[in-house]
């Protein structure tokens, strides 16, 4: 095998050519990391320079911060358990039953439900569990969605969907001799698990619980509209408030910073605990696979069919409003939210793709772990640094000298592909990492470089990851609602804003039309996405 | 003319020193046993392996300073010789220059492969050939790259008998008739009985 790095040889100095060959291959990769590092740094400084008191530590000596603090722990835990409760023995189901009807259709229906704008789930919940929803009554008098558990409801809704499709994915990878060999050895239900799926799980689970908790401690959306007041309330959603009502920039200043240590804190160590292979597209299951127990098998279609029924609900649940508001839907109005929410999302997404792949054209030049280490965190670090910051932090900075009621759109682009980036960066690294480990030798010995290896075979190699990314990259910046409302124009509404408006004005059938085509739009994009597995 | 001037190699702990040279239109077989260093020499020559010390030395240009990209040498790996998401023909191409063979390039590759029976493949994707047929295929392409030193990794190892003996001589045809240099690792010292000009025995080091 030839594991070694296919730079010059020892001895043999790159000469100047080559050496500006190899800059000029660089650039796009150091201008990324510059871009991406650059707008965050600029953020927070940006804030702290408006701090004119300073960042804010008095706020460490009162109650609420520290109840904002527990909360946003408190519920993230909470959502992170609840969510692999559920994913666990249904991802198993998944794995094993091989005649479990409707499983790829499942598995798109669970991607569609993790990247779903929070604004659809929200309509679809209110519907639902709202004071005069269509399960409230079986939930007796003291039933109250705002709150904590309307909250969990979004963030499991959102959440167990993505446990799903990775354990279940992982469940899909245990070799198939794996399972030849218990079988043939005559292994018990339970030797069988602690021999051949706990080594496997033990290493999938503390990344997947990590990274929901992550976003599950990160959320913004959700807990403004279902957290129904002081009580519960998270940092992010903190942050907004110092902002957007009280403009507070010490507070909001002090908020981030906690955030920040405290997110980034929680994603180191879950980053040390173990990888998370995302969300490739659905495979069919068709190589050999034990069989389960009829107990364990109906039980397990028992939770599948329960899990349809939860995670369709809400999106059904919009039908009959959307047919009520009819004709009286603003039409017009719609199309040019269409459109302008179709146009920045997809402007988004190809900028968050453009910039994954410069920086990964960094990640594998470099061949020591801190220099790739560095460029990962660079791409991934707006996983961590709260969006509200981010967006303020850019529009205090450059207000003095941008107008940007003109130029708002370009902000909306930009942040949005920057908080698309993680998603595509780790999606795009292991086929990058897997195309390196299995042609390096074979690239050198043919001298293939440029634009024709990237033409005739590094881009086919990726296409079906950039759909995917893309695809994925799309619909979270489609569903965007912090970003736009720092910039948004009143002239011109995306269609997350336009439900926010039209729900709020109580127009709730129209804004249930609105949200049905948002998920409409949504599912076309990742309809895109699952075609790409071949 | 090859000349390998105190080369030493290393991988892990093992060091190797080889001294030897190899003539236009001269096919030199590698023998010893596993771990002996056979292939570590290959990736050596084909620029994968930094060399500890010595020169190799390629018709009077020194080699060993030239990254992998720039030797004027095809090798064919013991695995991973063929891109799985592209064709068989695209595979072939990549063989020649920005991909795009001349037309007489191109026939001749062709017709190696009507030879070697993997001519109705050309538009198969290769995880829908068997491993005999990618060798095959994969072999094609090294043998015929506008390169002068040919290095092959067990280039028989996944074919059968007859197609073994097939490829061989054709192998050999060719390295005969363009004046080519050719280094093939085997185990079988019938096959280099048949078609090499000397061999060279590597024991354990």
């Amino acid at each position: 095998m030839i594991a070694e790095r296919l730079s010059p040889p020892t001895g043999a100095a790159p000469d100047g050519g080559l050496r500006f060959a190899l800059g000029l291959r660089l650039m796009p990769g150091v201008l990324a990391l510059f871009v991406m590092l650059a707008i965050s740094v600029a953020a927070l400084l940006a804030l702290a320079l408006r701090s004119n008191a300073g960042v804010s530590l008095t706020l460490l000596q009162e109650r609420w911060f520290w109840h904002v603090l527990r909360f946003s722990l408190w519920q993230a835990l909470l959502s992170a358990v609840l969510s692999l409760l559920i994913a666990l023995p249904l991802a198993r189901t998944l794995a094993l039953d091989r005649h479990l009807p409707g499983r790829t259709w499942f598995q798109r229906l669970c991607l569609l439900c993790f990247v779903m704008p929070s604004l659809v789930l929200i309509t679809g919940l209110v519907t639902l569990f709202g004071r005069s929803g269509w399960i409230t009554p079986l939930l007796g008098g003291g039933w109250q969605l705002y709150g904590l558990p309307g909250i969990l409801i979004a963030h499991v809704y959102l959440n167990a969907p993505f446990a799903i499709r990775v354990l279940s994915q992982r469940w899909q990878s245990i070799p198939v001799d794996a399972w030849k060999i218990s079988a043939q050895l005559g292994l018990n239900g339970w030797q069988r698990f602690r021999l051949v799926e706990w080594p496997m799980l033990r290493t999938a689970l503390p990344g997947v619980f990590g990274f929901v908790f992550l976003l599950c401690f990160n959320s913004f959306a959700v807990v403004l509209a279902l957290g129904g007041g002081p009580r519960a309330t998270t940092l992010e959603v903190a942050i907004f408030q110092a902002l957007k009502f009280d403009f507070n920039p010490p507070e909001a200043l002090f908020l981030a910073c906690m955030q920040l240590v405290v997110a980034g804190s929680l994603f180191v160590l879950f980053s040390r605990w173990g990888g998370l292979q995302w969300l490739v597209a659905a495979r069919a299951g068709d190589a050999w696979r034990p069989q389960v127990g009829m107990a364990v098998k109906w039980g397990g279609r028992a939770l599948y069919a329960a899990v349809v029924a939860f995670l369709s609900l809400p999106i059904v649940s919009l039908v009959p409003a959307a047919a009520a508001a009819g004709r009286a839907l603003p039409w017009p109005e719609i199309a040019r939210a269409t459109v302008f929410s179709v146009g920045f999302a997809l402007a988004a997404a190809l900028l968050a793709v453009a910039l994954a792949l410069a920086a990964l054209s960094l990640w594998r030049h470099f061949d020591d772990a801190p220099r790739r280490r560095l460029v990962e965190a660079a791409a991934v670090h707006h996983l961590v640094i709260p969006g509200m910051v981010l967006s303020v932090g850019v529009y205090v900075l450059l207000m003095a000298r941008v107008n940007w009621l003109e130029w708002g759109w370009v902000a909306i682009v930009l942040l949005n592909a920057l908080m698309a980036l993680p998603f595509v960066f780790v999606q795009l690294r292991p086929s990058m990492f897997e195309y390196d480990a299995q042609y390096r030798p074979l690239l050198a010995d043919l001298g293939l470089q440029g634009w024709h290896h990237w033409r005739r075979v590094l881009g086919p190699f990726l296409a079906p990851a950039l759909r995917r990314v893309a695809a994925i990259a799309f619909v979270l910046a489609l569903g965007d609602f912090a970003v736009f409302g720092i910039y948004g124009n009143p002239s011109w509404h995306t269609l997350p804003w336009m439900i926010h408006a039209l729900a709020g004005s109580y127009r709730l059938d129209e804004a249930a039309a609105a949200a049905l085509l948002l998920l409409a739009v949504a599912l076309a994009a990742l309809c895109l996405l699952e075609r790409a597995r071949a | 003319m090859l000349e390998v001037k105190g080369l030493r190699v290393g991988r892990g702990g093992l060091r190797w020193q080889h001294d030897f040279a190899l003539a236009r239109g001269r096919v030199m077989a590698l023998m010893g046993p596993s771990g002996a260093g056979k292939s570590t020499l290959l990736e050596c020559l084909g620029g994968f392996v930094p060399p500890l010390a010595g020169e190799i030395v390629l018709d009077g240009r020194p080699l060993h300073g030239l990254r992998a990209e720039d030797r004027p040498v095809a090798t064919l790996f013991q695995q991973h010789n063929l891109f799985e998401h592209i064709s068989v023909a695209h595979n072939l191409r990549l063989g020649f220059r920005q991909g795009n063979p001349s037309a007489p390039q191109w026939r001749r590759v062709v017709d190696a492969c009507e030879l070697l029976g993997v001519a109705d493949l050309l538009a198969r994707l290769p995880g829908e050939l068997s491993g005999g047929q990618r060798q095959r295929v994969a072999l094609i392409r090294t043998v015929l790259r506008e390169r002068p030193l040919i290095l092959l990794d067990e280039p028989f190892g996944a074919l059968d008998p007859d197609t073994r003996i097939e490829a061989g001589d054709w192998v050999r045809r060719v390295i005969d008739r363009d004046g080519k240099m050719l280094i093939f690792v085997t185990h079988d010292a019938d096959d280099a009985r048949r078609w090499a000009d000397r061999t060279l025995e590597i024991g354990a080091a």
